[in-house]
């Protein structure tokens, strides 16, 4: 082997471990990624890519709460979701999502897992912002339930906004990344002010409801 | 044409390798163009790239280069990056000769200091300084650059940077000093958004003590999975002061 092929397979072996190695899912998703997720982004993809047939289909199979072989456990289906998050912000999303998915209405159901996926991510930011009058709030629990936060808009709503507006789509994930640097440095008076500045945005973006708060 | 395979062969292996599929926010930058956005706080763009380049300057001795560069940006703000480049020459070979070695690296400090908005780009300054070391032992630099990035839609955005470097070369204990304007317009198209980016970028570096000229076109694939991103470009040179012919690949992620 001469030193040109030497170098190039050295250089981008190496690469190639540093890449798969530490592959995590990074900037945009840091930790959970729950099953549910995968499913609600699948029939969202689906929907877009006007397989409605399919859509439904795989709708359907997770409303009620479903199992998942790989770990032969039982993961809360939208249902058990929408009922938690009705209850808690007063909304009606079990019996709409629900209706959607008998009636064959993709374009309301499109709209209520949107809806189901931004009130869980204010759900998370909900349980963030409790900790912040504890005496013992623990940083690195804190930076893991932001993140499962932020990571319903990052994997079921970001990409839809980058394919129609990536200028407001870079703002919301650098708002973003300024609450996560907010809640880093104890500053939690900014940290609630930028979040309602990103629920507003997003609900404008999407045509949201945004839950009034106490 | 082993060579061609050889290269092929690597690339289409780290995609089987890597092709787990994410959607990724960050356009990453091209080879040859600095960006306006920076990492964020405490994270790290970390790059390798393998570049080969071919050119016959005075039009009779064949010279080749093999180099490999190594780019760390480090995000030390919310708006802030330190930046650290290396360059090393595998192998240079005109006619008879051979060289290898650090070629150079340098060390800077970008800020960003507007965010795009539906009418302004992002656009930051970068402030590099690379010391006379190695191959290029008796030469320092000084850049400084202004970075631009505009989307003008949702399918095209453009890169843009321009920069000023003052030339510092040490010769029988006489500093002479040239300056150099340097500029990069990388526009994008996102074939696949968040996935595949096809680029065609304007590399020109004008140099005032040589009177060169050198302007090379490049067209460009960026390959996004993730916060990783694998890139080939073949820069073809529009100038005789331009390497003739050249081929980079890359490998991007964000840690």
């Amino acid at each position: 082997m001469n030193r040109y092929k030497f170098t190039v397979v050295a250089s981008s072996a190496f690469a190639s471990v540093l890449c798969v190695v530490t592959f995590a899912y990074g900037h945009e998703i840091v930790g959970e990624v729950t099953p549910l997720m995968i499913h609600m982004q699948r029939v969202l993809i689906l929907i877009e890519n006007s397989k409605d047939e399919s859509a439904l289909d795989s709708a359907e199979k997770i409303f009620e709460d479903f199992e998942v072989p790989e770990g032969r456990t039982t993961e809360a289906g939208i249902k058990t979701n929408a009922v938690r998050v009705d209850k808690k912000y007063g909304f009606d999303l079990n019996v709409k999502i629900g209706a959607s998915i008998r009636q064959g209405l993709t374009g309301e159901l499109q709209k209520g897992l949107r809806q189901l996926s931004f009130m869980l991510m204010l759900e998370k930011f909900d349980v963030l912002e409790a900790t912040f009058d504890d005496r013992i709030n623990d940083p690195g629990v804190q930076r893991t339930i932001f993140w499962l936060g932020r990571n319903y808009f990052s994997y079921l709503l970001e990409p839809v906004m980058g394919k129609l507006n990536p200028i407001e789509e870079k703002r919301l994930d650098r708002l973003l990344d300024k609450m996560l640097y907010r809640l880093e440095d104890g500053e939690w008076k900014e940290f609630i002010e930028i979040r309602k500045e990103l629920s507003e945005d997003i609900s404008d973006f999407f045509k949201l409801s945004v839950p009034v708060r106490n | 044409m082993k060579r061609l395979i050889s290269c092929i062969s690597l690339f289409v292996g780290l995609l089987l390798i890597t092709g787990d599929l994410i959607f990724a926010a960050h356009v990453l930058e091209p080879v040859g163009t600095e960006i306006a956005a920076t990492p964020p706080r405490g994270r790290m763009f970390a790059q390798i790239e393998y570049v080969y380049s071919k050119d016959d300057p005075d039009g009779m001795v064949e010279m080749k280069t093999h180099s490999i560069g190594l780019e760390f940006e480090i995000g030390v703000g919310e708006r802030t990056q330190l930046n650290l480049e290396i360059d090393v020459v595998v192998d240079r070979t005109m006619g008879d000769e051979n060289t290898c070695g650090l070629n150079e690296y340098a060390v800077g400090v970008k800020h960003r200091f507007l965010d795009e908005t539906e009418t302004l780009p992002d656009m930051a300054f970068l402030v590099e300084v690379a010391p006379g070391t190695g191959l290029t032992n008796n030469e320092s630099e000084l850049k400084l650059d202004l970075l631009l990035t505009k989307n003008f839609n949702n399918k095209f955005l453009t890169h843009f940077d321009i920069g000023y470097i003052l030339e510092t070369e040490i010769e029988d204990d006489e500093a002479e000093h040239a300056s150099i304007v340097v500029y990069n317009i990388a526009p994008i198209y996102r074939l696949i958004p968040d996935k595949l980016l096809l680029v065609a970028e304007l590399n020109g570096v004008s140099n005032t003590e040589t009177r060169t000229d050198a302007i090379s076109v490049a067209p460009e694939v960026i390959y996004v999975y993730g916060n990783n991103a694998i890139k080939v470009a073949v820069p073809l040179g529009l100038t005789d002061d331009a390497d003739d012919i050249g081929f980079r690949f890359a490998l991007s992620r964000l840690y």
